[in-house]
């Protein structure tokens, strides 16, 4: 291949990745410097049950109110930890927030024929009813995802602690002793002006900017350099040859392809030869993990930390979509089995 | 102010006065530092800033995003520098501050100052990030400013590119013809007749009907030659081909590779033997039904 062509081709796709990433960068430093300025420390920790399992739940259920692509997600969880939200909710709340908001299942729904065949309102019926089953798989297998590595997570942290398993920048502030008593003998701090509420939102919101994009554009660069070295045709024509490996093959293509989640469907729907399963495989994982969201989550978390999320998604994924490629494939023996009336 | 910096140290000076207290302000580096690092990051985020705010001024956003996404850039782009507009004043005044501090003069009883030092931040505990490392990122975040300075990407991917996204295919030769139905031709997009392919009910549905496309050419025999279109959701990272096979009745005009081409002729769907795929192919009968066309 010509050398001078590899670089136009490194450059379009680093560059698309990472102007499409920025505004949601740019918003999601924003949300941070608010969070951080107006959001009382400790607040959520008190709103939030007690017990681990609803806790995590409601994480893994936040982005249907709370909607944040993964990019723009990282830098919000980041703040959401140092104010004392648990840290496996704030797992749940980044594996699940890409999938479950309304933008992404809506272009999940269009992606898989929800708007219908304008020449056949049987097709149209069928067609929408499989994309609602393309959604509401996406959205369930994400959710307990999310849900199973943020308990893992959570029991994870119980053990090992909390700065064994965050980094400098995103642990919550360390308590001790001398600290407690000193602001409990404080008197409340006197009321900030509007000036001085946006002068700390802006110092947050650039400092974020500035310590996530950075990672950004490592990831976009390597994703950059995988989309050259592997076309995603080759993994489709792969997974169609080879239907066992199939499952891991689109695994490994949305990895390395580092779509935003709200533009995966579209890439999903069009590998028209691939399973269903191998299809979920390719959305439920893509939007927790990808190489620009590792080098992102290298900010935040500590290794061992990164380690426990990569294999606790990568696992399940792989083990639930076997679990329904297999389902799948006797539902449709089955329904081939039984003989016309 | 007890910023959380895992290098925290108090640090003691003595004014004109002649008191000395403590600053629990967590940098382990003089005030001169701490200017120098929020200046590089006010410039970085403002270059970014206006490079995003340019490439929507000056279409550079084209080739490589689609068009829904050109505003949330420049959005992104103005926040940016309103941010930065913000931090560069509050530096500045803390700057004035600063200066206004190191000035020797007499106190006296008059003198109300609180010695409200430039590292206050106004009140803001400014944990959760750090100062370290500025300059290694900087030069991490200078490589997109500079593939804009140099006029980067200015063009679309590469033909081998293309090509290899393509994937091969092969001529089909001699074609069952299906029966054509009545009406004038559809414009039909690829999208559409990609998803047919797939489903049997639709492929019957839209077998026979006079169809035009529009894609790009490329040739594979005599009388064969694929039409195709590289479609963008959001980015061209997420680029995907579309194809369709069409197949003449006479030798048409050889265009090159990638021209932009319109073609109507009869849909049909042809099976192909090894990978158990259909095909939309288009069988055209008339050498003006394949004509050039401005690019999409």
């Amino acid at each position: 291949m010509n050398p001078l062509h590899t670089a136009q081709d490194f450059v379009l796709n680093f560059s698309s990745i990472l102007w499409e990433a920025l505004p949601f960068i740019v918003l999601g430093a924003v949300v941070a410097g608010i969070l951080e300025e107006l959001l009382p420390q400790q607040l959520i920790t008190r709103v939030l049950p007690k017990s681990a399992l609803p806790a995590v739940m409601i994480g893994g259920a936040l982005g249907l109110i709370f909607p944040m692509c993964e990019c723009g997600i990282v830098v919000v969880m980041r703040r959401l930890l140092r104010k004392g939200l648990p840290l496996g909710c704030c797992i749940a709340y980044m594996l699940a927030g890409p999938i479950l908001n309304v933008v992404v299942l809506f272009s999940t729904y269009i992606a898989f024929g929800g708007l219908g065949d304008p020449n056949s309102e049987a097709q149209t019926a069928a067609l929408r009813r499989a994309a609602v089953e393309m959604v509401l798989l996406r959205a369930g297998f994400g959710f307990i995802v999310a849900v199973v590595t943020g308990l893992i997570v959570h029991r994870l942290q119980q053990t090992r602690g909390t700065h064994a398993l965050l980094t400098e920048v995103a642990a919550p502030p360390k308590k001790t002793a001398l600290s407690l008593d000193v602001v409990e003998a404080e008197p409340p701090a006197p009321p900030k002006s509007v000036w001085q509420r946006l002068q700390n939102i802006s110092e947050t919101a650039l400092h974020d900017f500035m310590d996530i994009t950075v990672f950004l554009i490592i990831g976009a660069a390597l994703a950059a350099a995988a989309k050259i070295a592997i076309a995603p045709e080759e993994i489709a024509t792969f997974s169609r040859e080879q239907p066992y490996l199939a499952i891991p093959a689109m695994m490994l293509l949305a990895v390395i392809m580092c779509l935003c989640s709200e533009a995966d469907a579209f890439v999903a729907a069009s590998f028209t030869q691939v399973s269903t399963s191998s299809k979920l495989a390719f959305l439920v994982l893509g939007p927790m993990l990808d190489l620009k969201l590792l080098m992102m989550y290298t900010r935040v978390f500590r290794p061992r930390l990164i380690a426990t999320i990569v294999a606790c998604t990568v696992t399940q994924v792989f083990a639930y979509m076997m679990l329904l490629n297999l389902v799948l494939e006797r539902a449709a023996s089955a329904a081939t089995a039984i003989p016309a009336p | 102010m007890a910023a959380e910096h895992g290098h925290s140290h108090d640090h003691s000076h003595a004014h004109a006065h002649g008191h000395s207290h403590d600053h629990g302000h967590g940098h382990d580096h003089g005030s001169s530092e701490y200017f120098l690092e929020h200046l590089l990051m006010i410039f970085i985020c403002g270059a970014f800033g206006i490079v995003a705010v340019l490439m929507y001024a000056f279409n550079r956003l084209n080739q490589m995003l689609v068009e829904s996404f050109h505003v949330p850039v420049l959005v992104g782009g103005i926040a940016l520098l309103f941010f930065t507009a913000v931090r560069g004043l509050a530096l500045w005044q803390e700057a004035g501050k600063l200066a206004a501090a190191k000035e020797p003069h007499a106190h006296g009883p008059d003198c109300d100052h609180s010695h409200d030092h430039a590292h206050s931040h106004a009140g803001h505990d400014h944990a959760g990030h750090d100062h370290g490392g500025i300059f290694w990122r900087v030069v991490v975040l200078a490589f997109p400013l500079l593939l804009f300075l140099m006029g980067l990407p200015n063009e679309g991917f590469s033909k081998e590119w293309v090509e290899r996204r393509l994937g091969k295919d092969e001529a089909l030769g001699t074609l069952a013809e299906v029966q054509a139905k009545d009406g004038d031709a559809v414009a039909f997009d690829f999208n559409e007749i990609a998803m047919a392919a797939h489903e049997p009910a639709r492929r019957a549905a839209l077998e026979g009907r006079k169809v035009t496309l529009v894609g790009q050419y490329k040739q594979l025999g005599n009388r064969e030659f694929t039409l195709f279109l590289l479609k963008m959701t959001c980015c061209a990272a997420d680029q995907i081909p579309l194809k369709a096979q069409i197949v003449a009745t006479f030798t048409p005009y050889a265009f090159k590779f990638q021209d932009w081409v319109e073609v109507t002729g009869v849909l049909q769907f042809v099976e192909n033997p090894a990978t158990k795929q259909f095909l939309p192919v288009v069988r055209v009968s008339k050498e003006t039904d394949i004509k050039p066309t401005t690019p999409r």
